[in-house]
């Protein structure tokens, strides 16, 4: 059976990563999953300075979904490249580093740092609905997806990633600015914008009152905005959004994805991306399934 | 391996809304007191971890005590003997006993300070240190809890209650400073709710006595990869959040922005 997927001119063994935020850069979840098996792992946002990120309360359960606002929380590149990448390279796997910024500046900054190390692809998040600047506003509109996109492109030493936020109109608007600006793959989706309101605190859940809503909650949208996208586009697509078990990785491939991320599923089963894998590789075998990428070209 | 499928043993109530859970754990299972474990509900409406505190190990046999306070604690309460549940831990980093006057003759008394359900955790720690001095916390009489099982460890055990209907009649720092009298302290260890554990630390703070604290936060991983338990701490000059999963849940009580949480 064949499960390796070429993401941007770089081969992964099987089309299988973590989503980033939900697995830091792989060290605490090592101890429950073996991170040789994964196709990739993807890490945490990075930016260029530390961030100190949101004020508690970060998270919050909804039905079938959980809604955080964790503000991209992390020590900056320096010590990203000090202390985190050395440990995943230690791992037969790729290494995809989501970048953050409050400015192109920022982005910019940030993927050159990181053009010269070991770092195999980057990830473009300019679809965090939990920053003021930066964050979300980028990704909204298809003028800035294409500037970010175009100015990070020229720096950055490694393919990079554009991953695109759901909170628009158009998603094919959205794929179709961050392919013509050079992205060499597209990853969706980000967050759903959401809100839970405590009703016998008679407060907001999160202090931010908005968070980023993910989980089984959103893959119908998840699905629905992978099969857009990759109508629109001809660069592979890393597809997440509630992916739980295999079949929900299946679904996502069938979409169009060439690639899946788990991501709230880490939260709920410490195991649940080498879980999707056995499970992926279950239902291939069980369906008449001989290569991986027989599930992409469905759609 | 920190994770498993335990089999309860018992599950029963100690007091209204309170229950009394023992599993089965692997018999590698080694913990520290204040480390907790993430109980799994394997509920679609139910994606997030719900961590409890250690109340006790023996041998292969964990105990947790735990109150009714949402839907996955009321869901807890409805299993019975013999069903399993999927269990990560220990998880976090346990009372610093090591730090204490431990052990050493003379360095003072040591208090443990419990509000409410925090008297869970306090009772193992209590099974680790040299018998002192223990003040628990209630709303009224009837939600006492584990206050003989402190006696018969030979802890001095003091019951305090906002209502005034059992023991001491206020709050357990009241309690505290009129009871410890003359007595030097040498640590104080506290778990309960957010305002207990602030009071406590203003009152360490004026006698200047180490005074670790165990907090509570909502988890996503549990493990320390997510971001999702801040503690806003000062550290170096500077602010910052430590992770409650993994950097706590027990912190020195200096070393949190206490302003910063309501
Ligand atoms: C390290 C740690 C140790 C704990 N030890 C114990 C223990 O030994 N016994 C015990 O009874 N409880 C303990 N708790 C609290 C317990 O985890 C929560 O009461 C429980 O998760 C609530 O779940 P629920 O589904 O019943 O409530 P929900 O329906 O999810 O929520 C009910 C209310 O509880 C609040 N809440 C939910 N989760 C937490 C949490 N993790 N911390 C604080 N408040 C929360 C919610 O905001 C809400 O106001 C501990 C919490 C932590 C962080
Ligand atoms: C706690 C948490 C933290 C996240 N942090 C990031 C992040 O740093 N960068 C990013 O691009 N996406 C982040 N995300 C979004 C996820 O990578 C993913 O796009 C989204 O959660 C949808 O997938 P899921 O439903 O499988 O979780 C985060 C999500 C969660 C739940
Ligand atoms: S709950 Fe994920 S870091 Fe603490």
């Amino acid at each position: 059976m064949n499960l390796s997927v070429n993401i941007a001119g770089a081969i992964l063994k099987n089309p299988v990563m973590p989503a980033s935020g939900t697995f830091g850069s792989g060290r605490e979840y090592a101890e429950f999953v073996d991170i040789n098996r994964l196709g990739a792992v993807v890490t945490k946002g990075v930016s260029i300075t530390p961030w100190l990120g949101n004020p508690p309360r970060r998270i919050a359960e909804t039905a079938s979904g959980v809604l955080n606002s964790v503000g991209l929380q992390n020590a900056g590149v320096e010590a990203f490249l000090r202390d985190d990448l050395p440990f995943l390279k230690q791992f037969d796997t790729r290494v995809i580093v989501n970048i953050c910024g409050r400015s192109i500046d920022e982005y910019i900054a940030v993927a050159e740092v990181l053009s010269g190390s070991g770092a195999d692809m980057l990830e473009l998040n300019i679809s965090c609905p939990n920053v003021g600047e930066g964050g979300l506003s980028f990704g909204a509109d298809a003028g800035m997806v294409y500037r970010v996109t175009t100015a990070v492109k020229k720096r950055s030493g490694q393919p990079l990633i554009v991953k695109l936020s759901p909170n628009v109109t158009s998603i094919s608007e959205m794929a179709i600015a961050a392919e013509n600006a050079g992205a060499d793959a597209i990853s969706l989706i980000n967050t759903v914008l959401g809100m839970k309101i405590d009703i016998r605190r008679r407060a907001f859940a999160l202090p931010r009152k908005v968070g980023g809503l993910s989980g089984p909650a959103i893959k119908p949208i998840a699905v629905r905005m992978v099969y857009e996208a990759s109508r629109a586009v001809n660069i592979p697509i890393i597809g997440m959004g509630g992916i739980m078990t295999g079949e929900d990785a299946a679904e996502m491939l069938m979409a169009g994805a060439s690639a899946v991320a788990v991501g709230t599923a880490n939260l709920s089963k410490l195991t649940a991306t080498a879980d999707v894998l056995d499970e992926l590789i279950l239902f291939m075998d069980e369906n008449g399934f001989n290569d991986i990428r027989e599930l992409t070209i469905l759609s | 391996m920190r994770l498993f499928e335990a089999v309860i043993l018992e599950n029963t109530q100690l007091a209204p809304s309170i229950f009394n859970m023992r599993v089965k754990v692997p018999n590698t299972f080694r913990a520290v007191p204040g480390q907790f474990v993430n109980i799994y509900l394997n509920r679609p409406d139910m994606l997030l971890p719900r961590p409890i505190s250690i109340c006790g190990l023996e041998e292969d046999t964990l105990r947790l005590v735990y109150q009714i306070a949402g839907k996955g604690t009321g869901y807890m309460a409805g299993l019975g003997r013999w069903e399993l549940l999927r269990i990560a831990g220990p998880l976090g980093n346990g009372f610093n006993i090591a730090s204490s006057g431990e052990g050493m003759s003379g360095a003072g008394l040591e208090l443990l300070i419990g509000g409410g359900i925090g008297a869970a955790p306090l009772l193992f720690l209590a099974r680790r240190l040299k018998p002192a001095m223990v003040i628990l916390g209630f709303r009224s009489a009837s939600s006492v809890i584990l206050a003989g099982e402190f006696l018969s460890l030979g802890w001095e055990t003091v019951v305090s209650t906002d209502d005034g209907s059992v023991g001491y009649h206020g709050r357990v720092t009241d309690a505290a400073r009129d009871l410890t009298g003359g007595v030097k302290t040498s640590a104080i260890y506290v778990c309960g709710p957010r305002i207990m554990l602030k009071k406590a630390a203003e009152y360490a703070a004026e006698r200047s006595i180490p005074c670790h604290v165990a907090m509570e936060e909502r988890m996503g991983c549990g493990i320390g990869a997510c971001l999702c338990c801040p503690a806003p701490v000062i550290g170096n000059g500077s602010r910052t959040y430590k992770k409650v999963c993994k950097d706590g849940p027990v912190f020195d009580a200096d070393s949190i922005a206490w302003e910063e949480l309501s």
